[in-house]
Protein backbone atom coordinates (compact mmCIF):
# COMPACT_ATOMS: atom_id res chain seq x y z
CA UNK A 1 0.00 0.00 0.00
CA UNK A 2 1.12 3.48 -0.94
CA UNK A 3 0.24 6.33 1.74
CA UNK A 4 -2.45 7.42 0.01
CA UNK A 5 -4.00 3.50 0.25
CA UNK A 6 -2.93 3.58 3.56
CA UNK A 7 -4.71 6.77 4.45
CA UNK A 8 -8.33 5.39 2.44
CA UNK A 9 -7.60 2.16 4.15
CA UNK A 10 -7.74 3.87 7.67
CA UNK A 11 -10.68 5.71 6.40
CA UNK A 12 -12.84 2.42 5.65
CA UNK A 13 -11.42 0.70 8.77
CA UNK A 14 -12.87 3.59 10.92
CA UNK A 15 -16.13 3.78 8.70
CA UNK A 16 -16.38 0.42 9.21
CA UNK A 17 -16.41 0.60 13.35
CA UNK A 18 -18.56 3.81 13.20
CA UNK A 19 -16.31 6.02 14.09
CA UNK A 20 -15.75 8.01 11.06
CA UNK A 21 -18.47 10.80 11.85
CA UNK A 22 -20.39 13.74 10.63
CA UNK A 23 -19.31 15.36 6.89
CA UNK A 24 -16.01 13.22 6.68
CA UNK A 25 -18.67 10.03 6.63
CA UNK A 26 -21.03 11.38 4.18
CA UNK A 27 -17.68 12.26 2.04
CA UNK A 28 -16.65 8.66 2.31
CA UNK A 29 -20.32 7.31 2.01
CA UNK A 30 -20.28 9.19 -1.49
CA UNK A 31 -16.39 7.77 -2.69
CA UNK A 32 -18.11 4.56 -2.02
CA UNK A 33 -20.38 4.79 -4.94
CA UNK A 34 -17.52 5.56 -7.39
CA UNK A 35 -14.37 4.02 -5.63
CA UNK A 36 -14.92 0.30 -6.22
CA UNK A 37 -11.54 -0.58 -4.60
CA UNK A 38 -12.43 1.50 -1.56
CA UNK A 39 -16.09 -0.16 -1.46
CA UNK A 40 -14.09 -3.59 -1.44
CA UNK A 41 -11.58 -2.47 1.75
CA UNK A 42 -14.87 -1.01 3.72
CA UNK A 43 -16.06 -4.51 3.06
CA UNK A 44 -12.70 -5.92 4.45
CA UNK A 45 -13.06 -4.25 7.71
CA UNK A 46 -16.83 -4.85 7.65
CA UNK A 47 -16.53 -8.67 7.15
CA UNK A 48 -13.85 -8.33 9.78
CA UNK A 49 -15.83 -6.73 12.52
CA UNK A 50 -19.10 -8.68 11.91
CA UNK A 51 -17.07 -11.59 13.85
CA UNK A 52 -17.06 -9.55 16.77
CA UNK A 53 -20.64 -10.33 16.54
CA UNK A 54 -20.39 -14.04 16.16
CA UNK A 55 -21.68 -15.06 19.83
CA UNK A 56 -24.57 -12.75 19.89
CA UNK A 57 -27.71 -14.38 21.18
CA UNK A 58 -30.60 -13.25 18.85
CA UNK A 59 -33.51 -11.62 19.91
CA UNK A 60 -36.94 -11.98 18.18
CA UNK A 61 -38.32 -8.80 17.25
CA UNK A 62 -42.14 -8.32 18.05
CA UNK A 63 -44.43 -9.07 15.01
CA UNK A 64 -45.75 -5.62 14.62
CA UNK A 65 -42.42 -4.75 13.04
CA UNK A 66 -43.34 -7.13 10.49
CA UNK A 67 -46.33 -5.82 9.70
CA UNK A 68 -45.24 -2.46 9.36
CA UNK A 69 -42.45 -3.20 7.10
CA UNK A 70 -45.11 -4.57 4.95
CA UNK A 71 -47.62 -1.70 5.59
CA UNK A 72 -44.64 0.56 4.45
CA UNK A 73 -43.35 -1.36 1.45
CA UNK A 74 -44.32 0.71 -1.85
CA UNK A 75 -47.40 -0.76 -4.04
CA UNK A 76 -46.62 -3.03 -6.73
CA UNK A 77 -49.77 -1.71 -8.15
CA UNK A 78 -49.25 1.13 -10.67
CA UNK A 79 -51.40 4.22 -9.42
CA UNK A 80 -53.96 5.49 -11.38
CA UNK A 81 -54.50 8.55 -12.85
CA UNK A 82 -57.56 9.40 -11.40
CA UNK A 83 -60.42 7.37 -10.09
CA UNK A 84 -64.41 8.48 -9.72
CA UNK A 85 -64.85 9.08 -6.09
CA UNK A 86 -68.14 6.88 -6.04
CA UNK A 87 -65.85 3.93 -6.67
CA UNK A 88 -63.24 5.76 -4.07
CA UNK A 89 -65.98 6.00 -1.40
CA UNK A 90 -66.72 2.69 -1.40
CA UNK A 91 -63.46 1.35 -0.87
CA UNK A 92 -63.65 3.72 2.22
CA UNK A 93 -66.57 2.15 3.45
CA UNK A 94 -65.43 -1.06 3.41
CA UNK A 95 -61.87 -0.01 5.38
CA UNK A 96 -62.46 -0.51 9.12
CA UNK A 97 -63.37 1.49 11.66
CA UNK A 98 -62.47 1.56 15.49
CA UNK A 99 -63.66 4.22 17.87
CA UNK A 100 -61.41 4.41 20.88
CA UNK A 101 -62.63 5.95 24.11
CA UNK A 102 -62.06 9.01 25.54
CA UNK A 103 -59.76 9.58 28.33
CA UNK A 104 -61.51 10.01 31.07
CA UNK A 105 -58.81 10.88 33.73
CA UNK A 106 -57.48 13.61 31.80
CA UNK A 107 -58.68 16.39 30.13
CA UNK A 108 -56.61 17.32 27.02
CA UNK A 109 -57.52 20.57 24.93
CA UNK A 110 -58.32 17.45 22.27
CA UNK A 111 -59.51 14.24 22.57
CA UNK A 112 -58.89 11.04 20.68
CA UNK A 113 -62.17 10.63 18.46
CA UNK A 114 -60.95 7.81 16.01
CA UNK A 115 -58.96 5.89 14.55
CA UNK A 116 -58.04 5.48 10.93
CA UNK A 117 -57.21 2.29 9.42
CA UNK A 118 -56.39 0.83 6.56
CA UNK A 119 -57.72 -2.49 5.33
CA UNK A 120 -55.15 -4.49 7.36
CA UNK A 121 -57.16 -2.99 9.92
CA UNK A 122 -53.63 -1.77 11.43
CA UNK A 123 -54.56 1.47 13.66
CA UNK A 124 -52.32 3.98 11.96
CA UNK A 125 -53.83 7.24 12.53
CA UNK A 126 -55.08 9.10 15.80
CA UNK A 127 -58.03 11.43 15.19
CA UNK A 128 -58.53 13.90 17.68
CA UNK A 129 -61.17 16.51 18.02
CA UNK A 130 -61.56 19.20 20.78
CA UNK A 131 -65.35 18.84 22.62
CA UNK A 132 -66.86 21.36 19.52
CA UNK A 133 -65.40 19.55 17.13
CA UNK A 134 -63.86 22.42 15.18
CA UNK A 135 -60.19 22.00 15.61
CA UNK A 136 -58.70 18.58 14.79
CA UNK A 137 -55.30 16.68 15.03
CA UNK A 138 -54.19 13.96 12.96
CA UNK A 139 -51.44 12.13 14.69
CA UNK A 140 -49.38 9.23 12.80
CA UNK A 141 -48.79 6.64 15.18
CA UNK A 142 -46.06 5.63 13.39
CA UNK A 143 -44.05 7.63 10.66
CA UNK A 144 -44.44 6.41 7.16
CA UNK A 145 -42.43 6.55 4.07
CA UNK A 146 -44.07 8.46 1.67
CA UNK A 147 -41.90 9.04 -1.98
CA UNK A 148 -41.09 12.03 -1.92
CA UNK A 149 -43.29 12.96 -5.61
CA UNK A 150 -46.31 11.93 -3.42
CA UNK A 151 -48.27 13.45 -0.65
CA UNK A 152 -50.53 12.40 1.71
CA UNK A 153 -54.18 14.32 2.00
CA UNK A 154 -57.01 14.14 4.49
CA UNK A 155 -60.84 14.07 3.51
CA UNK A 156 -63.92 15.08 5.06
CA UNK A 157 -66.84 13.13 3.38
CA UNK A 158 -70.34 14.23 4.72
CA UNK A 159 -72.27 11.24 4.40
CA UNK A 160 -73.91 10.50 0.85
CA UNK A 161 -71.74 14.60 -0.52
CA UNK A 162 -68.90 14.60 -2.11
CA UNK A 163 -65.08 15.09 -0.55
CA UNK A 164 -64.25 18.36 1.03
CA UNK A 165 -60.18 18.77 1.28
CA UNK A 166 -58.57 19.42 4.64
CA UNK A 167 -55.11 20.02 3.21
CA UNK A 168 -51.86 17.81 3.43
CA UNK A 169 -50.91 15.90 6.10
CA UNK A 170 -47.31 15.97 7.51
CA UNK A 171 -46.11 12.40 7.72
CA UNK A 172 -44.03 12.16 10.86
CA UNK A 173 -45.88 14.97 13.16
CA UNK A 174 -49.48 15.66 14.12
CA UNK A 175 -51.33 17.64 11.78
CA UNK A 176 -53.49 20.87 13.32
CA UNK A 177 -56.90 21.75 11.50
CA UNK A 178 -59.67 23.95 11.87
CA UNK A 179 -62.65 23.37 10.07
CA UNK A 180 -64.75 26.03 8.80
CA UNK A 181 -67.61 26.51 6.79
CA UNK A 182 -67.87 22.49 7.12
CA UNK A 183 -68.52 20.28 10.39
CA UNK A 184 -68.33 17.29 11.49
CA UNK A 185 -71.38 15.45 11.34
CA UNK A 186 -72.49 12.20 12.02
CA UNK A 187 -71.85 9.44 9.79
CA UNK A 188 -69.24 11.52 7.80
CA UNK A 189 -66.16 9.35 6.87
CA UNK A 190 -62.52 11.13 7.30
CA UNK A 191 -60.08 9.51 4.46
CA UNK A 192 -56.33 9.92 3.94
CA UNK A 193 -55.62 9.37 -0.05
CA UNK A 194 -52.24 9.41 -1.84
CA UNK A 195 -51.71 12.09 -4.13
CA UNK A 196 -49.27 13.68 -6.41
CA UNK A 197 -46.61 16.00 -4.32
CA UNK A 198 -48.37 19.03 -2.91
CA UNK A 199 -52.26 17.68 -3.42
CA UNK A 200 -54.96 16.95 -5.44
CA UNK A 201 -54.80 18.32 -8.75
CA UNK A 202 -58.40 18.36 -9.55
CA UNK A 203 -59.67 19.03 -5.68
CA UNK A 204 -61.07 15.64 -5.49
CA UNK A 205 -59.17 12.52 -4.63
CA UNK A 206 -57.37 10.99 -7.33
CA UNK A 207 -55.00 8.94 -5.40
CA UNK A 208 -56.03 5.68 -3.79
CA UNK A 209 -57.50 5.81 -0.29
CA UNK A 210 -54.63 4.41 2.26
CA UNK A 211 -56.88 5.10 5.71
CA UNK A 212 -60.39 5.75 6.71
CA UNK A 213 -62.72 5.65 9.44
CA UNK A 214 -66.50 6.79 9.59
CA UNK A 215 -67.11 8.99 12.69
CA UNK B 1 -20.76 -19.35 7.74
CA UNK B 2 -22.30 -22.04 7.17
CA UNK B 3 -22.29 -22.82 2.98
CA UNK B 4 -25.83 -23.70 2.53
CA UNK B 5 -27.14 -21.03 4.69
CA UNK B 6 -24.81 -18.64 2.70
CA UNK B 7 -26.17 -19.98 -0.68
CA UNK B 8 -30.27 -19.38 0.89
CA UNK B 9 -29.43 -15.89 1.65
CA UNK B 10 -27.67 -15.42 -1.22
CA UNK B 11 -30.38 -16.92 -3.30
CA UNK B 12 -32.87 -14.53 -1.26
CA UNK B 13 -31.09 -11.71 -2.27
CA UNK B 14 -31.33 -12.02 -5.75
CA UNK B 15 -35.02 -13.01 -5.81
CA UNK B 16 -36.02 -9.91 -3.49
CA UNK B 17 -33.53 -7.99 -6.28
CA UNK B 18 -36.48 -9.00 -8.77
CA UNK B 19 -39.07 -8.10 -6.27
CA UNK B 20 -40.18 -11.36 -4.62
CA UNK B 21 -42.15 -10.41 -1.44
CA UNK B 22 -41.98 -13.95 -0.10
CA UNK B 23 -38.27 -14.43 -0.02
CA UNK B 24 -38.46 -11.04 2.14
CA UNK B 25 -40.19 -12.12 4.44
CA UNK B 26 -37.76 -15.38 4.71
CA UNK B 27 -35.05 -13.09 4.48
CA UNK B 28 -36.53 -11.43 7.74
CA UNK B 29 -37.28 -14.24 9.58
CA UNK B 30 -33.91 -15.81 9.02
CA UNK B 31 -32.11 -12.50 10.09
CA UNK B 32 -33.97 -10.15 11.98
CA UNK B 33 -33.35 -11.68 15.44
CA UNK B 34 -29.26 -10.99 14.84
CA UNK B 35 -30.12 -7.95 13.64
CA UNK B 36 -32.76 -6.83 16.46
CA UNK B 37 -29.99 -7.90 18.94
CA UNK B 38 -27.12 -5.53 16.84
CA UNK B 39 -29.82 -2.74 17.12
CA UNK B 40 -30.52 -3.52 20.84
CA UNK B 41 -26.61 -3.78 21.89
CA UNK B 42 -25.91 -0.09 20.06
CA UNK B 43 -29.06 2.07 21.48
CA UNK B 44 -30.44 0.10 24.08
CA UNK B 45 -33.63 1.14 23.66
CA UNK B 46 -36.17 -1.39 22.24
CA UNK B 47 -38.49 1.03 21.12
CA UNK B 48 -35.93 2.72 18.91
CA UNK B 49 -34.30 -0.97 17.69
CA UNK B 50 -37.31 -1.49 16.05
CA UNK B 51 -37.92 1.38 15.10
CA UNK B 52 -33.91 0.59 13.13
CA UNK B 53 -35.11 -2.49 12.14
CA UNK B 54 -38.23 -1.39 9.92
CA UNK B 55 -36.32 1.32 8.94
CA UNK B 56 -33.68 -0.95 7.56
CA UNK B 57 -36.25 -3.89 5.77
CA UNK B 58 -37.91 -1.28 3.92
CA UNK B 59 -34.24 -0.49 2.84
CA UNK B 60 -33.36 -3.39 1.92
CA UNK B 61 -36.53 -3.84 0.04
CA UNK B 62 -35.83 -1.15 -2.34
CA UNK B 63 -32.03 -1.17 -2.33
CA UNK B 64 -32.06 -5.20 -2.48
CA UNK B 65 -30.31 -4.85 -5.84
CA UNK B 66 -27.39 -2.86 -5.06
CA UNK B 67 -26.14 -5.56 -2.83
CA UNK B 68 -22.97 -6.80 -4.36
CA UNK B 69 -21.92 -10.72 -3.70
CA UNK B 70 -18.59 -10.00 -4.20
CA UNK B 71 -18.05 -7.96 -1.16
CA UNK B 72 -19.76 -9.58 1.63
CA UNK B 73 -22.00 -12.12 2.55
CA UNK B 74 -25.65 -10.70 2.85
CA UNK B 75 -25.55 -10.65 6.37
CA UNK B 76 -22.73 -8.60 6.94
CA UNK B 77 -24.46 -6.53 4.51
CA UNK B 78 -27.53 -6.38 6.45
CA UNK B 79 -25.36 -5.94 9.48
CA UNK B 80 -23.62 -2.91 8.26
CA UNK B 81 -27.14 -1.38 7.04
CA UNK B 82 -28.56 -1.85 10.46
CA UNK B 83 -25.32 -0.07 12.29
CA UNK B 84 -25.16 2.84 10.05
CA UNK B 85 -28.89 3.77 10.75
CA UNK B 86 -28.20 3.26 14.51
CA UNK B 87 -25.47 5.70 14.12
CA UNK B 88 -27.11 8.20 12.62
CA UNK B 89 -30.15 7.53 14.81
CA UNK B 90 -27.54 8.45 18.08
CA UNK B 91 -25.95 11.09 16.65
CA UNK B 92 -29.46 12.74 16.30
CA UNK B 93 -30.34 15.58 18.97
CA UNK B 94 -33.69 13.86 20.08
CA UNK B 95 -32.19 10.57 20.81
CA UNK B 96 -29.52 12.65 23.07
CA UNK B 97 -32.17 14.38 24.33
CA UNK B 98 -34.43 11.48 25.33
CA UNK B 99 -31.75 9.67 26.78
CA UNK B 100 -31.11 12.31 29.16
CA UNK B 101 -34.52 12.22 30.66
CA UNK B 102 -35.49 8.83 30.02
CA UNK B 103 -33.99 6.07 31.82
CA UNK B 104 -32.81 3.21 29.49
CA UNK B 105 -35.05 0.43 29.56
CA UNK B 106 -33.42 -2.65 31.94
CA UNK B 107 -35.16 -5.11 30.69
CA UNK B 108 -33.20 -5.55 27.43
CA UNK B 109 -30.99 -8.54 28.33
CA UNK B 110 -28.27 -9.18 25.64
CA UNK B 111 -26.26 -12.23 26.12
CA UNK B 112 -23.72 -13.37 24.69
CA UNK B 113 -24.22 -17.39 23.75
CA UNK B 114 -21.51 -20.12 24.48
CA UNK B 115 -22.33 -21.38 21.45
CA UNK B 116 -21.06 -18.88 18.20
CA UNK B 117 -24.02 -18.27 16.21
CA UNK B 118 -23.92 -19.41 12.61
CA UNK B 119 -23.58 -16.20 10.73
CA UNK B 120 -19.89 -16.66 10.64
CA UNK B 121 -16.92 -17.94 9.90
CA UNK B 122 -15.95 -19.47 13.07
CA UNK B 123 -11.94 -19.77 11.89
CA UNK B 124 -12.92 -16.01 11.23
CA UNK B 125 -14.04 -14.71 14.46
CA UNK B 126 -11.11 -16.83 15.72
CA UNK B 127 -8.72 -15.07 14.39
CA UNK B 128 -10.41 -12.39 15.27
CA UNK B 129 -10.59 -12.40 18.87
CA UNK B 130 -7.18 -14.18 18.83
CA UNK B 131 -5.46 -10.45 17.31
CA UNK B 132 -7.84 -8.44 19.63
CA UNK B 133 -5.85 -10.04 22.81
CA UNK B 134 -2.59 -8.52 21.42
CA UNK B 135 -4.24 -5.37 22.15
CA UNK B 136 -3.17 -3.31 24.77
CA UNK B 137 -6.00 -2.44 27.34
CA UNK B 138 -6.94 1.17 26.16
CA UNK B 139 -6.86 -0.32 22.31
CA UNK B 140 -9.39 -3.22 22.57
CA UNK B 141 -11.97 -0.82 25.12
CA UNK B 142 -12.12 1.79 22.80
CA UNK B 143 -12.46 -0.82 19.56
CA UNK B 144 -15.15 -2.25 21.58
CA UNK B 145 -16.95 0.33 22.39
CA UNK B 146 -16.83 2.14 19.21
CA UNK B 147 -18.25 -1.14 17.81
CA UNK B 148 -20.74 -2.29 20.45
CA UNK B 149 -21.90 0.87 21.66
CA UNK B 150 -21.90 2.81 18.82
CA UNK B 151 -19.82 5.41 20.38
CA UNK B 152 -17.90 8.38 18.36
CA UNK B 153 -14.27 9.19 19.58
CA UNK B 154 -15.42 11.77 21.37
CA UNK B 155 -18.23 9.52 23.25
CA UNK B 156 -15.25 7.32 24.24
CA UNK B 157 -12.69 9.67 25.56
CA UNK B 158 -15.92 11.23 27.70
CA UNK B 159 -16.36 7.33 28.29
CA UNK B 160 -13.07 6.78 29.37
CA UNK B 161 -11.93 10.57 30.58
CA UNK B 162 -9.36 10.37 28.29
CA UNK B 163 -8.08 13.15 25.77
CA UNK B 164 -9.61 12.59 22.51
CA UNK B 165 -6.26 12.71 20.98
CA UNK B 166 -5.54 9.53 22.50
CA UNK B 167 -8.66 7.93 22.00
CA UNK B 168 -7.95 8.68 17.74
CA UNK B 169 -4.05 7.03 18.12
CA UNK B 170 -5.06 3.77 20.27
CA UNK B 171 -8.03 3.65 17.80
CA UNK B 172 -5.59 3.59 14.45
CA UNK B 173 -2.57 1.57 15.85
CA UNK B 174 -5.43 -1.11 16.90
CA UNK B 175 -6.38 -1.10 13.40
CA UNK B 176 -2.72 -1.11 12.32
CA UNK B 177 -2.06 -4.17 14.50
CA UNK B 178 -5.81 -5.87 13.04
CA UNK B 179 -4.89 -5.31 9.56
CA UNK B 180 -1.32 -6.99 9.99
CA UNK B 181 -2.37 -9.72 12.43
CA UNK B 182 -5.58 -11.17 10.39
CA UNK B 183 -4.10 -10.06 7.37
CA UNK B 184 -5.30 -9.02 3.71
Amino acid sequence: MNDAEKRDDMLAAEYALGTLRGGARLQFQKRLAAEPALAARAAYWQNMFSALDSHLAPVPPPETVWKRIVLDLPSTTPLRKSRPYIGWMAAASLAAVTVIAWYSTRTPELAPLMVLNDARQHGEWVVSADARREHLSITPLRPNAVAAQHSLQLWLIPDGQAPISLGLLHIAIPTRVTLRNTALTPDATIAISLEPEGGSPTGLPTGPVLYSGKI
Amino acid sequence: MDNALAQQQLKLMQAIANGDRRAFEQLYRLTSPHLFAVALRMLRHRAWAEEILHDCFVTVWSKAETYNAALSSPMTWLTHIVRNRCIDWLRSGQTRAAAREESYSEDILLSESDEPNSWHDDAQAARLRHCLEHLSHEQRQSITLAYYQGMSHSDIADWLQQPVGSVKSWIRRAMDHLRECVGL
